[in-house]
């Protein structure tokens, strides 16, 4: 099976800050990758080299196309949503049912319709008359009504609350993605994408620190909640985080023997939230 | 083809107010300042038939004693051919307005959606930077314009019908005889239509310039618009003393509008007017600045939006 977007040695500078560092990267067709990484780590630079919308030195096809030379073409089959969501404000909401239907060959003008019976959108309301929820329920409208392989969501709920943050992506999940779709999503609101996730990547630095499938995480980390009065063996392997919880403290292990560890205390697989602290902060403990 | 169509209708829905209400609010205002412009005219024509009566009683003054009285105070005639300039009037109006709106569309056009940052909304569609560029252009040459010609046909029309039913109705003046009229209307509206087309053409180079301003600035396009050719201008004036930019840019605005004034008043010397322009070495030099400012726009569009 040919991956949805294979990149090798891609590379982005501007001036002195490296925002991409050499990175090789596969992601295969029907998968839900989450690209979590701290503000300015490269997420943005890594997706505008995948839509074409930024040039990065290496090598990178997007289902097997060039994405700066044949981005046109890449559109058709490739659909985003960007954080500062973004749809002009002076468009009314029939017309950009119209315009999708008149440039997008893939676009379901029906479907979008059916998603927007659902909200309270109406189709004659201009986009500046919408809230920030409505805006983000209108752009998943659209984009879902697209037929596209590979949907690419940079910060898709920032601003939003809880309730249309839940929707969102339960509407994704159920109304739109299927084995033949990919997703690639970046976000700060690790916690509401965990559970939805197939794979994952942790990226500081414009490096790649973790890349790795879910199933995969619970075999190479644990989490280990040891109470205070318990001591620590001096032969026991060094953990990789450690922050304290109440009564004892909480140590996130990497690639250690499970059945030794279990003797330390309770064990289980660290949550991404915690996960992503202890990957991107490295061996620092919190105090 | 329907991509394209939807490029120039996403422009309209973008433009409403300048690209379909000024040219029809234009044509409220101009007709409802003949309405109001026949009220003197007609004071003057009351108060001259008053006179006539007050010094012959016994005769009636009506319908083509009217025409002769009229004659012997002001310039009037039956010659269809002099509502020509009556139509040119209107029509000029109409056009330096669209020119007005179509330098401001044109200056804002690559740069609006960078200020907002909808850009990433059209960068997601599958449509190339060539494309909506030539959008634009068609959208500001061709379909603007074509509302634009709308309105002001409808002036014409509205002013002609206006002006038979005054003239020929309320005092019985004869008027030139009806297919005259509608002749001279129509050949009138066929040369604005073709007259504009000839000045859109001597004018490609100015609208693709401010394209390219829209594309190319960080901020306030406009600025570099102006600014740009005057720098030019005192530079040169400056450094060498010549004042050719200058000569430069001007005859090409005068040769725009003077072809289009020529045609619309006057459809015949189209031919000529053709001619003219097609042996302008400038005129080709025009068209070759405006390839290269159109490209560099594209390229510009692609490649520097991250700004």
């Amino acid at each position: 099976m040919q991956p949805v977007i294979h990149a090798r040695g891609l590379h982005k500078a501007y001036g002195s800050t490296i925002a991409l560092d050499r990175v090789d990267f596969d992601l295969m067709p029907g998968r839900i990758l989450g690209l979590i990484g701290p503000n300015g780590a490269g997420k943005t630079t890594l997706l505008k080299a995948i839509l074409g919308l930024a040039p990065a030195q290496g090598e990178l096809s997007v289902l097997g196309l060039n994405p700066r030379k044949e981005r046109t073409k890449l559109l058709e089959q490739v659909s985003f949503i960007a954080d500062t969501a973004i749809l002009p404000r002076w468009l009314k909401v029939s017309e950009a049912l119209s315009y999708l239907q008149g440039v997008h060959p893939r676009f379901s003008r029906d479907r979008a319709e059916t998603f927007l019976r659902r909200t309270e959108i109406r189709t004659d309301s201009l986009v500046r008359q919408l809230s920030k929820g409505m805006l983000t329920q209108l752009h998943l409208a659209l984009v879902m009504a697209i037929d596209s392989q590979l949907l690419v969501l940079d910060e898709p709920t920032l601003g939003l609350d809880i309730l249309y943050r839940k929707q969102f992506y339960s509407a994704l999940l159920e109304d739109y993605f299927d084995e033949n779709k990919t997703i690639l999503v970046t976000t700060h609101q690790v916690e509401e994408i965990e559970n939805l996730l197939t794979d994952v990547v942790f990226i500081k630095n414009g490096k790649f620190c973790l890349n790795m499938p879910m199933e995969d995480l619970h075999q190479q980390f644990t989490e280990v909640r040891v109470t205070n009065d318990r001591m620590i063996p001096a032969d026991a392997p060094q953990p990789i985080h450690t922050r304290p919880i109440l009564g004892g403290k909480a140590m996130i292990f990497e690639n250690a023997d499970r059945s030794f560890l279990s003797t330390l205390g309770d064990i289980k697989t660290p949550n991404l939230a915690d996960l992503f602290v202890a990957k991107i902060q490295g061996g620092r403990t919190d105090a | 083809m329907r991509k394209f169509s939807t490029q120039i209708k996403r422009e309209f829905w973008e433009c409403r107010t300048s690209f379909i209400k000024a040219p029809m609010v234009t044509a409220g205002i101009l007709i409802g300042l003949l309405l109001l412009g026949i009220a003197p005219w007609h004071h003057r024509i009351a108060g001259l038939i008053e006179r006539q009566q007050m010094a012959h009683p016994q005769v009636s003054v009506f319908g083509s004693d009217v025409f002769s009285e009229l004659s012997k105070h002001q310039n009037v005639t039956t010659d269809a051919g002099y509502l020509v300039h009556g139509f040119a009037a209107v029509y000029t109006i109409f056009a330096l307005i669209l020119l007005l709106v179509l330098a401001f569309y044109f200056t804002d056009t690559l740069y609006s959606d960078r200020r907002d940052q909808s850009i990433l909304f059209w960068k997601s569609m599958p449509v190339s930077e060539r494309d909506t560029i030539l959008g634009k252009l068609a959208a500001g040459v061709v379909g603007a314009p074509a509302i634009y010609a709308g309105a002001a046909l409808a002036t014409g029309a509205a002013f002609l019908l206006i002006f038979v039913v005054y003239a020929g109705f309320i005092w019985n003046i004869p008027v030139p005889a009806a297919g005259a009229m509608v002749g001279t209307f129509f050949t009138c509206g066929l040369g604005l239509v073709l007259g504009w087309l000839l000045m859109a053409a001597w004018y490609l180079p100015i609208f693709c310039w401010l394209m390219f301003c829209s594309a190319f600035v960080r901020k306030a396009p406009f600025l570099m618009a102006l600014g740009g050719p005057l720098a030019l201008i005192v530079l040169e004036k400056w450094v060498l003393g010549s004042h050719h930019a200058f000569q430069i840019i001007g005859s090409h605005i005068a040769a725009g509008f003077y072809h289009f004034q020529l045609v619309i008043n006057n459809l015949s010397a189209l031919p000529d007017q053709l001619m003219a322009t097609v042996s302008a070495l400038q005129f080709w030099l025009g068209l070759v600045a405006a390839g290269a400012l159109l490209s560099a726009s594209v390229w510009m569009r692609a490649n520097r939006w991250e700004i």
